[in-house]
């Protein structure tokens, strides 16, 4: 009884903060203006959470999607003369350089960061905050394995045994940044000589090295590979939105690495005021929930916010996270892709 | 009087001629602006130091500074205190404000100067010793070193201090010298093999009686809208691991189209049909009198093809050769969806730019892109143009006879229909795989992937249309225009036009872009003046740029094929310039241009790498769109795109051909022609 009532109170207590922070912020008092946004995830769920912003605070937001990636070479190219004054979505490696090059406005007063679920999501802050989350595993295709009577792949190491020979897909880290995330976890997980071992076993299973992190479960879809790793969510929505009902997900039993989807103000845009008041809205559960109306199925990142029910599937399989770091991953993007590439077959070929 | 014009003439060889002044001007002065320049802004990048490590060191050489001082004791250490606050504070500007004439940086840098005059090389000693007396063992030499770095970071950053840091990087990876490798033998094959296809097709089209004749024209413009990725698409579903071909028809379990063998398939695919634009604008210029009087010699078919037909043809089939070589090289959609291991460069300087590393790397990737084409390009010159030919006083006299024999026309035939059977393949995919419910796997047909696009709202298309029709227009008098300064006229900077307009043949859509947002992103030179990112403007310009090539290309081949003195007696009755130009220039290469036309739509509206860094709100374009939905990777739904895009086009086209028979003496000409082939066969 005292655990409920305890679970109860606690549960008001963070209705009241969340209620409170909402009331802190007068929603209204820049309408009119102006907002322009890149959006760098779905276009529908871009779409939706602009017009949901602009009927919130009467702002009129236009917005242009591209991905994560054009979105940053976009923004670096127009850093005289920001064309855009917020960049929402997309997964946080373009958020990390960014920040680094000084391309983001130091949001520092930001009112919402207060109500994160847990503190990774501000990895961060203050120039880019987390407004979703999602975990690394393996998209495979259930019917092709049960034709060929082969098991779902459960771990890393399952990757590396010749029964998945020309079944697996992966992503690319010459060209991608779930390329480079996945060779980081695997080097934070296993230490790099067995890292590089593991990858040189699995080079021999795979058929493709794709170019975008969503690749992996485009392979997939498209029936040319049977097993790919890249973002449960990406095979999520697949399975949920698009009827791919042989789809099957599954998570390494020694641990994955995670993203965290960032928003961020556009340092030096010409809407600062409006540009502060869009991520105090990406960091409203109102806005968070947007996303599962349209079919973006990742975990949510602040307090009152429902995940989306058919993320419970990834919940359910009880999937152990290791404690990746983003941060060396990008101090040491160039030495990872090096190895990576002395460690697959085409670069054996050459210097034997 | 006569004197006079006689006068006039002289002068106007002697490019007196102010109509052809002015044109020449305007010419050079677009090259200039949306060629030259951004391409020499992505140049100068690749052979600067790098601006993001020169900022990063001043800020941690500040804040080294600031930290040693903060411990130090007395007055020795002030100078260098404020030096590191004056370098905090010009790193935070500096990064801010990239113009370098911002205030804020102009300011800041000011203070920095100061600051480090201040803390001159006598007051080092001085702030050594009391760091030491403060119990800190930083030498004198570490002081003057952080000092003497800030001074040159200061000093360089904003101006252009070259370093090859970028070419040791990009030359020192195995992964770029592969790609480099790559790139040139994809080129090559998909060049030979489209070049062939093309000529066959020419000359089915032009030399053959074949009742197929109509259909394989339809069917050869049909990959000229070749809507990104679509074509990859339906090559994986046909050859791919579960395609309907390899896995249902073969039973092949391990199929892999992923790699050069692919994309060699889906560039040919797309590349064949300029060639056999290109090549039968020529064909349709051979005087078939030179033919038939080596025939009438006794030389047999194969003879005349080999002495006659093909010397003729050479310079053009060099031409066409080129030209799909550079577009294999440029190819950025295909490669990226079909390639696989196999990298090519187009596709890696893209990505290089995704991976958000020194976006000097990419830069030099491309300069590198750039030599391979102006060697290739040099190559053609001064090679193939010797040997090119004028080959007749204007337009064939009279129709060909075409060839009914049998022996040669049955293989010609089935060669083009297999290809034929082939392109319909790849492209009945698209429609069907837009209105599978799932594709690849589930084969009902439902309609809910149009209604998708429907639901999307339909401004892209309007937008795209618009835009790219207008690109259209501009690109084929430009080329045709510069095609006819190269060809027929002779004038200081000739060479270097035809050069900087093909050029941008071989810019990487992904280049292109981005040199036009940073060339104009502030206005030209950071001017403020033409500040065109944004506009509708830009689009057009890049529509243009990336089209010019191949119009200019198809121009030159047909002027090459008319003999001067055609617009000589022009001359000599007394026109200007403009008016042979446009009376009698024009009309004998109308086809040239028509093709042209509708090829720049074509290309323009599929343009695709280019224009993701240009779109603003107020356009919405369908290549963007279709990026999006497969990115997502909804391929049914980018079938249903590409099935509007291809009707739109193809409606375009159908349009513009009507109207365009309406202008000049197509028409009427058509109906001599019909006339005087009927009275041939009697």
């Amino acid at each position: 009884m005292k655990k409920i009532l305890a679970l109860l109170v606690a549960v008001m207590m963070l209705g009241i903060a969340a209620f409170a922070q909402a009331e802190d912020i007068d929603w209204r008092a820049l309408e009119g203006g102006e907002l322009m946004v890149y959006g760098g995830s779905d276009e529908p769920h871009v779409a939706a959470v602009c017009k949901a912003f602009e009927e919130k605070t009467g702002i009129k937001t236009s917005y242009i999607r591209l991905s994560g990636n054009d979105c940053f070479t976009r923004i670096k190219e127009e850093r005289d003369n920001p064309q855009a004054d917020v960049w929402y979505g997309g997964t946080w490696d373009p958020y990390i350089a960014a920040a680094n090059e000084g391309l983001l406005y130091a949001f520092e007063d930001c009112k919402g960061v207060a109500n994160y679920r847990s503190e990774q999501y501000g990895v961060g802050y203050p120039y880019w905050v987390g407004i979703y989350s999602g975990w690394i595993g393996f998209i495979c295709d259930g019917e092709e394995l049960e034709a060929r009577g082969i098991p779902v792949p459960t771990s890393w190491e399952d990757l590396t045994k010749p029964e998945y020979k020309n079944l697996l897909v992966m992503a690319n880290p010459g060209a991608t940044g779930t390329g480079v995330m996945v060779t980081s976890i695997l080097f934070q997980i296993f230490g790099e000589e067995k890292a590089l071992e593991m990858i040189a076993a699995m080079d021999k299973n795979v058929t493709t090295y794709v170019k975008t992190g969503s690749g992996t479960s485009h392979q997939v879809a498209l029936g040319e590979a049977a097993v790919g790793v890249g973002f449960l969510h990406n095979g999520l929505d697949y399975k949920v939105n698009q009827g791919y009902d042989n789809f099957v997900l599954s998570a390494p039993s020694e641990g994955t690495g995670y993203e965290v989807g960032g928003a961020a103000v556009i340092e030096g845009c010409k809407h600062l005021d409006e540009a502060k008041l869009f991520i105090e809205f990406a960091l409203t559960p109102e806005c968070q929930e947007i996303g599962q109306t349209v079919g973006s199925l990742q975990f949510l990142t602040v307090n009152g916010a429902k995940d989306p029910e058919a993320a419970q599937e990834l919940v359910d399989m009880g999937i152990k996270l290791i404690n990746y770091d983003s941060q060396w991953t990008g101090a040491n993007k160039n030495m990872l892709i090096e190895k990576w590439n002395s460690a697959i077959s085409n670069d054996k070929i050459q210097t034997e | 009087m006569a004197s006079a014009k006689g006068k006039q003439l002289d002068r106007k060889k002697m490019l007196g001629d102010p109509i052809l002044v002015m044109v020449i001007l305007l010419i050079a002065a677009f090259l200039l602006l949306f060629v030259v320049y951004p391409l020499l802004t992505v140049t100068t990048q690749s052979f600067s130091r790098s601006e993001t490590e020169m900022i990063a060191a001043v800020k941690e050489d500040g804040e080294w500074l600031s930290a040693a001082a903060g411990k130090a004791q007395g007055e020795a250490a002030e100078p260098f205190l404020a030096l590191g606050r004056a370098a905090g504070d010009f790193h935070k500007m500096y990064n801010r404000y990239r113009r370098n004439n911002a205030e804020e940086v102009i300011s800041t840098r000011a203070a920095l100067k100061a600051a480090l005059q201040a803390a001159d090389g006598a007051k080092t000693a001085a702030f050594a010793a009391s760091l030491e007396s403060a119990g800190e063992t930083v030498t004198e030499e570490e002081i003057a070193a952080r000092v003497a770095r800030l001074k040159e970071n200061e000093g360089q950053l904003g101006r252009t201090a070259f370093s090859l840091d970028a070419y040791a990087t990009l030359f020192a990876r195995g992964s770029f010298q592969r790609a480099v490798r790559n790139t040139l033998l994809l080129g090559f094959i998909t060049g030979i093999i489209a070049t062939l296809i093309g000529f066959v097709f020419a000359y089915v089209d032009m030399y053959t009686k074949t009742r197929f004749s109509p259909m394989f024209r339809v069917i050869s413009v049909l990959p000229i809208v070749s809507p990104p990725f679509v074509l990859s698409l339906s090559a994986i579903m046909l050859f791919g691991k579960r395609g309907l071909i390899t896995r249902q028809l073969l039973g092949i379990l391990d199929a892999n189209i992923n790699g050069l063998h692919g994309i060699v398939l889906v560039q040919v695919l797309t590349f064949f049909p300029v060639c056999y634009l290109m090549l039968k604008g020529l064909l349709l210029n051979i005087d078939p009198s030179l033919e038939e009087s080596a025939r009438d010699m006794g030389a047999s078919r194969w003879k005349v093809f080999t002495t006659v037909t093909l010397p003729l043809l050479l310079p053009g089939i060099g031409n066409a050769f080129l030209v799909t070589f550079i577009e294999a090289v440029a190819d950025f959609a295909n490669p990226q969806m079909i390639g696989g291991d196999y990298r090519t460069l187009a596709e890696m300087v893209y990505n290089e730019y995704a991976l958000q590393g020194d976006p000097r790397v990419p830069a030099a990737m491309s300069v590198v892109m750039l030599l391979i084409t102006i060697v290739l390009f040099t190559l053609e010159k001064y090679w193939l143009e010797r040997k090119s030919v004028a080959t007749l006083s204007g337009k064939a006299s009279r129709p060909r006879q075409p060839i009914g024999d049998k022996s040669v026309v049955i293989p010609l035939v089935t060669f083009c229909l297999l290809i034929s059977v082939f392109v319909i393949g790849m492209y009945a995919l698209i429609p069907l795989g837009a209105m599978f419910r799932q594709w690849g796997r589930k084969f009902d047909l439902v309609p809910t992937h149009f209604q998708k696009v429907f639901d999307r709202g339909l401004q892209p298309f309007w937008d795209s249309m618009r835009l790219s029709l207008i690109a259209a227009f501009i690109t084929s008098f430009m080329s045709m225009i510069i095609a006819y300064l190269v060809v027929k006229r002779k004038f200081f900077g000739r060479a270097v036009i035809e050069f900087v307009t093909m050029f941008a043949m071989a810019v990487p859509g992904t280049v292109l872009g981005i040199a036009l947002l940073r060339g104009y992103i502030t206005g030209i030179f950071n001017s403020g003046h033409l500040v065109l990112a944004g506009t509708g403007t830009i689009l057009v310009i890049a529509f243009v740029v990336r089209s010019l090539p191949v119009g200019t290309r198809s121009g030159v081949a047909a002027l090459r094929q008319i003999d001067k003195s055609i617009e000589e007696s022009a001359y000599d009755m007394g026109a200007d310039s403009g008016k042979v130009f446009t009376s009698v220039t024009l009309p004998l290469i109308k086809d040239s241009f028509l093709s042209g036309l509708v090829t720049t739509f074509a290309r323009s509206i599929t343009a695709t790498s280019a224009v993701i860094f240009l779109i603003s709100p107020a356009f919405k374009l369908i290549t963007p769109q279709i990026m999006t939905v497969v990115d997502r990777g909804e391929y049914s739904e980018a079938c249903a795109w590409a099935t509007m895009l291809m009707i739109i086009v193809y409606g375009s086209i159908a349009l513009m051909n009507v109207l365009l028979s309406f202008f000049g003496t197509s028409r009427r000409q058509q109906r001599i022609e019909k006339k005087q082939l009927k009275e041939g066969r009697a």
